[in-house]
């Protein structure tokens, strides 16, 4: 008995005791938790930070902050119907110059209205470092297949070169060149910056090591694999990158036009060799082709081909229709009828109004340009009084939408354009040309003159034009709240750009003929004549940069083109300062008089100096300050 | 048999020995226990010099064991084993007594004014206060048992130099009270350590204290130095409370009754703003608007409210009157049954807690009414269970049960006292032949009417379990060594919520705008609905394991002691999510050595050894060694000889580490996180990872190096003096040092790793002084009182400055913690106001944040660019926490009366204010008493007082962070104030009582501030409960 007890008490100490411990018990696995070490210790989480790798693949076209066209509203290419109703960011901050080095459209912008674009710098940031961390650790990782180690590799290469693109194209300055992972104990007053052209180098070399992965596909062939990167991407992403290094904002007094001109030859020839030609039929003759759907109110089949192009997806298939798209971007391009189109139709907004000066570019069918290209405007800056183009003998200025380019009629809505599509409103008396009609689906005369009650220009509604104009390129022709025709896939490289590219590049390093050839390969497309001969250079560029501008309209090139024109010292008080609309009256008898003006009467602010490159994060810059001294602030912000 | 002992690794090898050999011997030696003794009677009394008899004078064995205490006659009689040979009579303030062991024992006991002969419990040690080194304060229950409040937080304030305590929240019957001990150690403000009874209670502290009743603590310490918390390791840098329950002393059972009735009233309440007031502040603010004159009432409007000949249509409705009570009750009663022989000694209270609601319900069918009972029960039991052994259980029960309005607690309800109007009909909407009327009337701006919140949306019931027990083990091993002991602990809490919910809606009316006629319409879309039920429960059990080791002996004049142990804690909460589920781990271990000679020289060592699951393997365990010393000089025999004036002289320095675990890193810090989840830009890869947080592998405990060096002096055994000074620094504080992190390296800067870089400094002082003087048997007094200042420095974190266009660039460091920025108000014109339209055109100021109109305030532009903006801002205020605080205390025994005060401050403490009742702008307006002499333009010809900036109806340039809002919290307060007087004995034996005492008592009954208005007080703000204040009647009975 009284051992029992004792036994007891000898238990319950050494329960106490022997209880209290054991030599891993603050060693708990942590559930839920992964490392990074482990990430690299599985296929399918390898697989998978590689498609972290493809997080900020931008998606571009109407998908910047709150469904705008980001850099077309910017340029001199159009005007946001939305900078009264988000005056607190995107369009109305450039306009208005509140763009500050604490808040600016590229990266202060909320992603939650349009996309994946957010915040630029930290997020291609966060993207090159994913990438140089798959780098760093793909070779010792746990991958099943080599053939995807190869290629996965190959498109950690090729997305790192393209995140640095997108620093480049938007703030323009040096960059430190990340090839090796920064450590947590990095010391970031030892990094340097490296200039344009290294970065840019840099780049090529992502691309090359890109090229020349076997596994590395030219296309993408099967839906299940949208999106990826190719060779093709990888080619066409050199041939962009290096006529930007060779452009005069980013030269830094050195001509890099032959290197230029190479790069862009190889590119242009290994895409075409691997099956890359431009869009040249219609295929959905049903609602493109005028001759069989008279109601898509276009004036030929070069021009539904064209509007049918951006209207249209390219399929995934090793026999596409569509060779020309290189890389489209994730859908999710929206209804834009409702928020990018003619902002009646459904009653919310119009976006993206193309202005007077775009409208101005495009030539009439003879070939001959509407404006004298070395002098567009008599009042360079205020764009009221038109330098005509004497030659020009098929413009006229009471008439100006006859005779044009067929691709105009597939990009712009005019005063006197037709659209048939569901309409959710009914006439009203003083809509003289449509009047009367109910709401539905009905064809209706696009009139844009002042007063006209639906569509007619004016400056205080969303839903109306600033401009005079709405867009078409990217609208389906009958989409609408009865035919929800989402946007297509945004073309974010196309053949048409790389052969400008090349065009571009050949002109300024004197290869005249190849850059005639070129060009005209992208007007005998759009059903133009060819140039004339006997051009000289410096005409040549003019006109190669107008066939750029017309092409590539609203596609977001114009807002990087004219920066990179321009020197480092200059500004675009030409181009962007002073945007104009064409103010039109409805005579008694219904015929219409045009008069040019000023869109709000006010100037944009976003033409100095300053705006040639973005601002780089104030707290980024403060934080550089610190660390290194260096400011690395853009100059003027 | 086989033993085994498993350690944490290679933490402790001595500890791990010593256990193992201990548990061997014990195993040899518990055979050969028997249990023979032989005993003798002894009994005697204890008397003062005056010969008056002492009660509870505790007589302990000479190695401190307790044995027995005296009764109300300071009679004793006990039987004491023969090998005892000497008895110590010791009470508390008196100078202990040791005497040989005879039948008859007589004692008289001097007093000791400078209580040096007071065990001071250090939650793992015990040390006379003669030989303390490090820096203690310490505090009896009984003295905050004089406190007629509800939580044990409420007692403390101005009774411990060095803490700071700050009512946070002062709801009846669950009161808040935050807890702070020289300041804070490092930016996260953490609160101390608690240890109950020798286990450390770090989880829910706060909570874990307010289940203890003031009458169970037998004491509280608080431990403010390294060398007092360097034991504590990693818990141990935010100062630690030490609390001490009651034990049961052998003897016959003695039976102590508690009865108390309270009333509580708040010592605060906001001007009552009558409802032609506020139509004429309403069109006052609608004037400065631009909006006209009589904007929204009419003169003859604002007259009918005036002279209330219109009630019907022209109320004037005070809405905290009619749904806040005046007054509340509180019922306490306790019980507690101390007694014991030599065998078995216990300790049982029991204390139920009655909180009356206080609100005016009207609501038939259920009571939405509060309504708290509080129950808690205690018994402590020491059992001998042989000579070398003895266990003890703590066992501590608390059952609350609160009923209350659906709507919540009380802060949920309080801020809508005073969102309604007072112009406003209600509270109902009236009955008709066509209507029944009842609707809850309320405003456009206003979607919960205070009378919907209490009487409209059912009630909850919320029951609480907490059961805490300990169970103890001590071995005694004097048979290897003497003074040698060990002990186990396992200690167990668990807690458990369980709350059942009803729910209803009601229809919202809102007046119509013609006030000639009373119509309503419907607000909204809200239907009255049936109670609906809804249940939810939540608990956590915490666990510890714990082993120590005692040493303690006396070689001739040198006396050491020591202390080894080791500790294991465990928590789990209810969470499902990882990593949230998984259990809370701690490991600590320490030891302490103290040595001194002759009680003249002391010397003490301490270490922990603690760690962490929070930190990788390398970096999780904390080494925190302390050392401190002391020199009595008044124990020198030259200055007892011939200075003996000089009753008490000691110098005491300390210094040594202590660390902080609580750093607000995330669970398991060291490791990345990333999620691998479905989806991501390209499909046919399945997955896509996120990477939620960074791991930093070197992330460790933050280390604060703490100097004290002090000063006890006593004079003439009746004053005694005692100052402190500490300095702290902690230079591996954590944060994130994302300042030298650019965001190009990729890495998001939200996510990445957090690194011990940073620096914290706090220092100040304590001075204290006591008075106690006895003049003859029937009158003794004393007084005494603590003066505290601690300053904290943000020293260090790597800010990045904003730029030079900034006043303030760097914003965080050199400042204390929690430094506000706003505006300075340019009071170059007098009054701060722009007092004439050409005043603002000749400032040439750009307001960033809208445009200022006359009334309005004039900012100082700092940076002088014409702007004012963010860049102008400036240092307002000096943090979150006052830098003085001080407590001063008193009594007074006359014969049978006792009258005791405490009074109770803060200094040098200033805020911010803004929000409703600061603001007018909230609801429908809501006006304090300050906006009665808002700026106008006859009150500034006028040359009146003007105490707020222009009215306006919606937010003006007046409404920023500015120091025009700047409000001095510093206060007095008459604390405490309790009068007893004790029944003439026979008076006491008609009931068979030894004692018999009735208390009259307050708290908060006055208090001295600078606050701008009395709308409310220095610890809250207008739309918070303010704190109470109690008046009580109570009896004392002892049996």
């Amino acid at each position: 008995m009284k051992q029992n007890k004792i036994l007891s008490y000898i238990a319950a100490l050494t329960f106490l005791f022997g209880g209290s411990s054991c030599s891993d018990v603050l060693d708990q696995a942590p559930a839920g938790k992964i490392s990074l070490d482990e990430v690299f210790k599985d296929n399918d989480y390898v697989a998978a930070y590689i498609n972290t790798c493809y997080r900020s693949m931008p998606y571009y076209g109407v998908r910047y902050f709150f469904y705008s066209r980001g850099p077309v509203c910017w340029s001199d290419e159009a005007w946001d119907a939305d900078d009264l109703d988000v005056n607190w960011a995107g369009s109305a901050y450039m306009y208005n110059g509140n763009a500050s080095a604490s808040a600016h459209p590229v990266w202060s912008t909320d992603n939650g209205h349009g996309g994946n674009m957010g915040n630029f710098w930290d997020n291609y940031w966060a993207r090159i470092r994913n990438c140089t961390y798959f780098l760093t650790y793909i070779d010792q990782a746990t991958v099943t297949e080599e053939s995807n180690r190869s290629r996965w590799k190959a498109e950690a290469h090729l997305l790192r070169a393209f995140y640095y693109s997108e620093l480049l194209r938007w703030f323009g300055c040096e960059l430190p060149i990340e090839q090796e992972l920064y450590d947590m104990n990095q010391d970031f007053s030892m990094i340097t910056r490296s200039n344009y052209h290294d970065v840019v180098k840099f780049i090529l070399e992502d691309c090359d090591i890109a090229l020349n992965c076997p596994e590395l596909p030219w296309r993408i062939t099967s839906s299940g694999e949208e999106r990826r990167v190719t060779k093709a991407f990888a080619e066409a992403l050199k041939s962009r990158m290096i006529l930007y290094a060779a452009s005069p904002l980013y030269n830094e007094g050195e001509n890099y036009w032959e290197e230029a001109y190479t790069i862009n030859k190889a590119s242009l020839e290994n895409l075409r060799t691997n099956g890359y030609e431009l869009y040249n039929a219609i295929h959905i003759p049903a609602t493109y082709s005028p001759s069989k759907n008279p109601e898509v109110y276009l004036p030929n089949e070069k021009a539904g081909m064209f509007l049918e192009y951006f209207c249209t997806s390219a399929a995934y298939s090793s026999t596409p229709q569509d060779k020309e798209t290189i890389y489209q971007t994730a859908d999710g391009q929206g209804n834009i009828w409702h928020i990018d189109g003619i902002g009646a139709q459904s009653g919310y907004k119009s976006g993206t109004c193309p202005s007077q000066e775009l409208v101005d570019s495009y030539e009439t069918t003879d070939g001959q340009p509407v404006l004298n290209l070395s002098k567009p405007y008599l009042d360079e800056e205020t764009h009221l009084n038109p330098n005509y183009n004497s030659n020009n003998t098929l413009y006229d200025p009471k008439n100006p939408y006859e005779n044009r380019d067929p691709r105009f009629y597939a990009s712009i809505y005019y005063n006197g354009s037709k659209r048939k599509a569901w309409w959710v409103f009914s006439e009203l008396p003083s809509c003289y040309e449509n009047y009367p009609a109910s709401a539905g689906y009905r064809t209706r005369v696009i009139a844009t003159y002042e007063g006209e009650p639906k569509t007619g220009i004016n400056s205080a509604e969303r839903s109306v034009t600033r401009t005079g104009y709405y867009e078409r390129k990217f609208l389906h022709p009958h989409s609408g709240d009865n035919n929800g025709v989402g946007g297509a896939r945004f073309k974010q490289f196309r053949l048409a750009e790389i052969i400008l590219n090349f065009a571009e590049a050949a002109a300024e390093s004197g290869h005249l003929e190849e850059a005639k050839v070129a060009v005209n390969e992208i007007r005998t497309r759009a059903g133009m004549p060819d140039l004339p001969s006997g051009l000289t250079k410096d005409e040549l560029i003019l006109r190669i940069r107008n066939e750029r501008r017309v092409e590539l309209a609203m596609e977001g090139f114009r807002f990087f083109d004219v920066r990179r024109w321009s020197t480092p010292d200059g500004d675009l008080a030409k181009t962007d300062r002073w945007v104009t609309a064409m103010s039109i009256t409805r005579n008694a008898d219904g015929s219409y008089s045009y008069k040019r003006k000023q869109v709000n009467g006010s100037e944009r602010k976003c033409y100095t100096n300053k705006y040639l490159k973005a601002a780089v994060p104030l707290t980024e810059v403060n934080n550089m300050i610190s660390i290194s001294g260096e400011n690395w602030q853009n100059p003027g912000w | 048999m086989v033993i085994k002992v498993k350690f944490v690794n290679n933490t402790n090898m001595v500890n791990k020995k010593i256990i193992s050999i201990v548990l061997l011997l014990l195993m040899g030696f518990t055979f050969q226990m028997k249990a023979q003794k032989i005993s003798s009677e002894v009994t005697g009394t204890v008397k003062d010099v005056y010969g008056q008899p002492l009660q509870g004078v505790i007589i302990s064995s000479g190695d401190g064991e307790k044995i027995h205490v005296t009764n109300a006659d300071g009679v004793y009689s006990f039987k004491v084993d023969n090998n005892i040979h000497s008895l110590i009579f010791s009470l508390l303030g008196y100078k202990s007594g040791k005497k040989d062991v005879e039948s008859n024992l007589d004692v008289v006991l001097q007093k000791d004014s400078h209580v040096m002969d007071e065990t001071i419990f250090k939650g793992f040690s015990r040390q006379s206060r003669t030989t303390v080194s490090g820096s203690i304060a310490s505090v009896k229950g009984d003295v905050l048992a004089k406190s007629p409040v509800a939580t044990l937080g409420q007692t403390l304030g101005g009774r411990l130099s060095g803490l700071l305590t700050e009512e946070t929240s002062s709801e009846l019957g669950r009161t808040n009270t935050s807890l702070h001990l020289r300041g804070i150690s490092s930016i996260r403000a953490n609160n101390p350590l608690v240890v109950i009874d020798g286990v450390v209670c770090p989880y829910n502290s706060d909570e874990s204290l307010s289940y203890i009743s003031p009458a169970e603590i037998e004491s509280i310490s608080v431990l403010k130095d390294a060398a007092s918390q360097a034991l504590y390791g990693i818990q141990g840098a935010n100062g630690v409370i030490i609390v001490t329950t009651k034990r049961g002393i052998a003897g016959q059972m003695k039976v102590n009754v508690r009865l108390d009735e309270s009333l509580q009233e708040v010592t605060t309440k906001p001007v009552f703003i009558n409802s032609s007031e506020y139509a004429t502040l309403r069109n006052e603010a609608a004037y400065n608007d631009g909006l006209g004159q009589n904007y929204f009432y009419s003169d003859d409007q604002i007259e009918k409210f005036r002279s209330g000949s219109d009630p019907e249509h022209y109320p004037n409705t005070n809405w905290y009157d009619m749904n806040f009570k005046k007054l509340a009750q509180m019922q306490r009663v306790g019980l507690d049954i101390t007694g014991g022989n030599d065998k078995i000694a216990y300790y049982s209270n029991v204390n139920v807690m009655h909180q009356g609601g206080f609100y005016n319900v009207d609501q038939k069918e259920y009571n939405p009414n509060n309504n708290y009972f509080w129950a808690n029960a205690r018994s402590n039991v020491d059992v001998k269970l042989n000579q070398y052994l003895s266990a003890y259980l703590n066992l501590a029960g608390n059952i609350k049960r609160e009923h209350y309005s659906a709507a919540g607690f009380v802060n949920n309800i309080y801020p809508h006292l005073f969102t309604l109007p007072s112009t406003l009909y209600g509270p109902v909407t009236p009955s008709s032949e066509t209507d029944e009327g009842g609707n809850v009337i309320t405003t456009e701006n206003e979607g919960s009417p205070v009378y919907g919140l209490i009487n409209r949306c059912g009630y909850q019931n919320s029951m609480v379990t907490n059961v805490y027990s300990q169970f103890g083990l001590k071995l005694d091993m004097s048979f290897l060594t003497h003074g040698l002991s060990m002990t186990g602990i396992v200690g167990f809490q668990t807690n458990i919520v369980n709350t059942m919910a009803t729910n209803q809606n009601y229809q919202r009316y809102m007046r119509k705008s013609n006030l000639d006629v009373l119509e309503f319409k419907k607000k909204g879309t809200d239907e009255n609905t049936e109670l609906a039920y809804s249940k939810g429960s939540s608990m956590y059990n915490y666990l510890t394991y714990k082993a120590q080791v005692d040493y303690v002996r006396s070689f001739g004049l040198h006396h050491v002691s020591a202390v080894g142990y080791a500790l294991y804690q465990n928590l789990a909460k209810v969470d499902v999510t990882s990593p949230f589920c998984l259990p809370y781990d701690r490991i600590s271990t320490g030891a302490e050595v103290m040595y001194d000679y002759d009680n003249r020289y002391v010397l003490s060592l301490d270490m922990g050894y603690s760690g962490s699951e929070q930190y990788a393997r390398g970096h999780r365990y904390a080494t925190t060694p302390a050392a401190s010393a002391a020199w009595v000089l008044s124990n020198e025999s030259f200055i007892k000889e011939n200075a003996s004036w000089l009753s008490l002289a000691k110098f005491r320095a300390a210094y040594g580490l202590t660390a902080n675990d609580q750093s607000g890193l995330s669970r398991f810090a060291y490791n990345d996180k990333v999620s691998v989840n479905g989806g991501g830009s390209i499909g046919y890869l399945g997955y896509t990872t996120t990477e939620t947080a960074l791991g930093n592998p070197n992330i460790e405990a933050e280390i604060s190096k703490k100097i004290n060096l002090g000063i006890d002096l006593g004079f003439a055994n009746q004053l005694t003096l005692s100052f402190d000074i500490f300095k702290e620094k902690m230079d591996n504080m954590i944060y994130s040092n994302t300042a030298l992190v650019p965001s190009y390296q990729g890495a998001d800067l939200n996510i990445y790793p957090k690194t011990n870089f940073a620096e914290f400094e706090n220092k100040g002082f304590e001075v204290e002084a006591n008075y106690e003087k006895t003049l003859n048997k029937d009158l003794s007094f004393n007084f005494g009182g603590f003066v505290s200042y601690n300053k904290n420095t943000v020293t260090n974190i790597l800010e990045t400055s904003l730029g030079d266009d900034y006043a303030y660039p760097i914003r965080t460091e050199g400042y204390s913690y929690g430094q506000t920025y706003g505006y300075l108000v340019d009071y170059s014109n007098g009054n701060g106001f722009y007092n004439f339209q050409s005043e603002i055109d000749q400032s040439g100021l750009d307001y960033s944040f809208g445009t200022p109109r006359i009334g309005d305030l004039k900012y100082q532009d700092l940076n002088k660019d014409g702007i004012i903006d963010e860049k102008d801002k400036a240092p307002i205020g000096n943090g979150t926490l006052p830098r003085f605080y001080y407590g001063i205390s008193g009594g007074i025994t006359f014969k049978a009366f006792e009258l005791s005060f405490l009074f109770q401050g803060v200094g040098d403490w200033s805020s911010v204010y803004s929000g409703m009742g600061v603001y007018e702008t909230d609801y429908d307006g809501v006006y304090g008493s300050l906006h009665k002499n808002a700026w106008t333009v006859n009150r500034w010809n006028n040359d009146e007082k003007i105490s707020a900036p222009a009215l306006s109806l919606t937010q003006s340039t007046s409404h920023q962070t500015s120091d025009y809002y700047l409000y001095d919290r510093s206060y007095l307060r008459l604390k405490n104030l309790e009068l007893g007087y004790t029944l003439p004995s026979k008076i006491a034996k008609y009931i068979k009582a030894s004692k018999l005492k009735v208390v009259l008592s307050g708290q908060n009954l006055l208090t001295w501030n600078n606050m701008k208005s009395d709308d409310f007080g220095p610890e809250g703000s207008y739309g918070t409960i303010p704190v109470y204040r109690v008046y009580n009647v109570g009896v004392r009975v002892q049996f």
